[in-house]
């Protein structure tokens, strides 16, 4: 596939990805972890783009959109590392590496749509003086969207161009111990998104929970789906315990 | 006494941000949200109270209410958030003897006559004046969306700000 | 209850309405007012139908600061129709509509950021990614539960308000329900987020020395080992957790932070 090619396909996979067009559905289209299993078919490798969309999409599980702020963006972090680490056959933790900055900048791609977005919102005022609920529509959904498309297709667009070209230039001109560093920091960047659930549940009574699933794979080897199930089966222990207090009082 | 870790003015009060960010980070395990409409309304009231995240006591007061309770005995124990619904209802309390050593503001929503000056966070002649007040008598006036946000002083804002 | 003017199937479109637009139009000035607007549209239309004012006004209204979390929020659409439908007869003012909606978006986005965006994703897409980072496509099974799981739930919440009226809210929370549903889900994501960070934050030393005496190698990953396997994984893992708590959310700084440490400590030799 041509360089052009992946370039426009990453810029629609971002707008698709991050268009909330549907409340949940940019959930799946933007999570990391498909976009990887899209790449993968691309590149005609599905298990190492599902191996390295999942790696980033770990780092922004915890991520939620409290009062429409954006705090990080995993599908821009996607769009661009993926492809770049497909092409140039990255490992994985160097991928990871190359993911999060984007993802950083992706929260300032989402300020621009929102402050975009002001235009349409005036002038769905004034449909909504003349009562054309038509015109509320189009300026509801039509607009931003249209609006948004440019917004999130060029930048990705023209990264996508340059971009794997660029890493391999920086990778082959820097000292081994600075490619070394990059894949060690892809290792422990996950972590952030660990630490960002931990806090954002914030219980110090239920972190014994994390420390259960931590240890088990620790000391029992048991995999991790074998650990959700058994968390599924506490949970369910618990929310049965409750509604059974619930309906004696 | 309680061990006060925010004091913050947000017309929406409890919200995403508070419950998921602000709570988090300041490790609080209450919440008093002063705001005489509030108080006065039973049925809002009492869905603040349902809505509180687990672990987390919610308690509505009105501003006399919030200034007795202070005084009698600062809002009893645990580690409190303090929210406000807007700067004058911040600053009746504050003329009223209720401590705050920093003040944070979060959000205040746009409407004619106000001006944006932070991110989305408005201020209109006599916010701004009540605002200064304060800080001429020493309270850190900040402004500050979210944690993952930078934040900023208000006193730097406010040099580029005219009435 | 008296006489429903709207029909199930119009209360789902409103549903619909809402849930393709809840975010599309997010702007800085009054966030998520026309996606709430365009989903009232249709069925003010029908509510003041003899009544063009009046139902300018109610489009109006409607486009005023609103922002909830879009989920369990769907109920407020509910509620808002409801409403309308009695300010139509007369029973109340277009103060009292407003007035609930911006009383209610508050604490409904409290719980519904916790449960659905900060547990539920978490959740599902972790599942995802256990999968994934094994190379199986099984993954895609996970993240489209999500995005039925927010239509499925929001159309019943939405439901329920047209139904009840504000009186829904309290039966949405009531009893500890919520607050059961908030634990479990806790529990079973820091099963999972500890059962993941064992297997994928990578973290190692390669530093090793020789015995004089024996001549044999010691690594010290494996002494560490030995004393608490994963010790530097929780070393990171909470470390970043100490800074989000202690230092701020200064994400960009956290990150070079990390980069920069990893860079030295791969110079030194230190990790690797």
């Amino acid at each position: 596939m041509t360089t052009f090619m992946i370039a426009v396909i990453s810029g629609i996979l971002y707008f698709l990805g991050t268009s909330r067009i549907g409340y949940g559905i940019s959930s799946t289209l933007g999570a990391p972890v498909f976009l990887g299993f899209i790449y993968g078919l691309l590149f005609g490798d599905v298990a190492n783009g599902l191996i390295i969309g999942a790696s980033i999409n770990l780092l922004y599980l915890g991520v939620v959109f409290t009062g429409g702020n954006v705090p990080s963006d995993g599908a821009l972090a996607a769009c661009i590392s993926i492809p770049v680490a497909l092409q140039l056959g990255l490992d994985v933790d160097t991928a990871v590496t190359i993911a999060v900055p984007f993802g950083i900048l992706g929260s300032f791609v989402d300020q621009i749509r929102r402050t975009s977005n002001l235009i349409w919102l005036h002038k769905a005022d004034d449909f909504a003086a003349k009562g054309d609920e038509k015109g509320i529509y189009r300026c509801a959904m039509v607009y931003p969207t249209i609006t948004a498309f440019f917004i999130r297709f060029i930048p990705v667009f023209a990264v996508n161009l340059f971009g794997a070209d660029a890493v391999q230039v920086l990778l082959n001109y820097l000292p081994a111990f600075i490619t070394t560093g990059l894949s060690v920091a892809g290792g422990i960047l996950p972590a952030i998104g660990f630490a960002v659930i931990i806090m954002s549940i914030g219980r110090n009574e239920l972190l014994p929970y994390y420390f259960i699933g931590f240890f088990a794979v620790k000391y029992l080897g048991i995999g991790n789906m074998a650990c959700a199930v058994f968390g599924i089966c506490i949970a369910a222990l618990m929310i049965y315990r409750d509604s059974k207090k619930g309906a004696q009082a | 006494m309680a061990n006060i870790k925010l004091i913050r003015i947000d017309f929406r009060l409890i919200h995403g941000q508070v419950v998921n960010k602000w709570i988090k980070i300041t490790r609080s395990n209450k919440i008093v949200v002063i705001d005489d409409s509030l108080a006065s309304n039973e049925f809002m009231r009492s869905v603040y109270i349902m809505a509180a995240p687990p672990g987390v006591d919610v308690q509505v007061y009105s501003i006399n209410d919030a200034i007795k309770e202070w005084k009698e005995n600062q809002f009893g124990e645990g580690e409190v958030l303090v929210l406000f619904k807007s700067v004058p209802d911040a600053y009746r309390c504050f003329k009223e003897g209720f401590e705050i050593k920093e003040l944070q503001i979060g959000g205040l929503g746009a409407q004619p006559g106000r001006k944006i000056v932070y991110g989305p966070i408005t201020l209109d002649k006599s916010d701004a004046d009540q605002l200064s007040e304060m800080q001429h008598a020493g309270v850190r006036v900040y402004f500050h969306q979210v944690p993952d946000d930078p934040s900023a002083e208000y006193e730097k804002v406010m040099e580029k700000v005219k009435f | 209850m008296s006489e429903r003017l709207l029909t199930k199937k119009e209360v789902n479109q409103a549903h619909l309405y809402w849930y393709l637009a809840a975010e599309t139009n997010n702007s800085y000035e009054r966030l998520q007012a026309p996606s709430f607007c365009a989903a009232m549209a249709k069925n003010l239309r029908k509510i003041y139908k003899d009544d063009d004012e009046a139902y300018k006004e109610a489009l109006q209204r409607h486009l005023e600061f609103y922002n909830t979390e879009g989920t369990i929020g769907a109920v407020v659409v509910g509620i808002a129709l409801a409403m309308e439908e009695e300010k139509a007869k007369g029973n109340l003012t277009g103060d009292v509509i407003t007035g609930i909606k911006l009383g209610l978006m508050g604490p409904i986005a409290g719980i519904g950021d916790t449960l659905i965006w900060g547990m539920s994703k978490a959740i599902l897409l972790g599942m995802a990614c256990t999968f994934a980072l094994e190379g199986s496509p099984v993954a895609l099974l996970f993240p489209p539960i999500f995005s039925i799981m927010i239509f499925v739930v929001g159309r019943y919440t939405c439901n329920l308000g047209y139904k009840l009226g504000s009186e829904a809210v309290p039966k949405l929370l009531k009893s500890g329900t919520m607050n059961t549903l908030i634990t479990a889900a806790s529990v079973l994501g820091l099963l999972m987020m500890g059962a993941l960070s064992a297997s994928y934050v990578k973290v190692s030393t390669p530093l090793a020395w020789t015995m004089s005496s024996t001549g044999a190698e010691i690594g010290l990953q494996a002494n560490l080992d030995a004393i608490l396997p994963g010790m530097l994984q929780l070393l990171a893992v909470f470390g970043i957790y100490w800074y989000f708590t202690h230092k701020g959310q200064n994400y960009i700084k956290l990150v070079f932070t990390i980069l920069a440490i990893s860079i030295i400590a791969a110079f030194f030799g230190i990790l690797g």
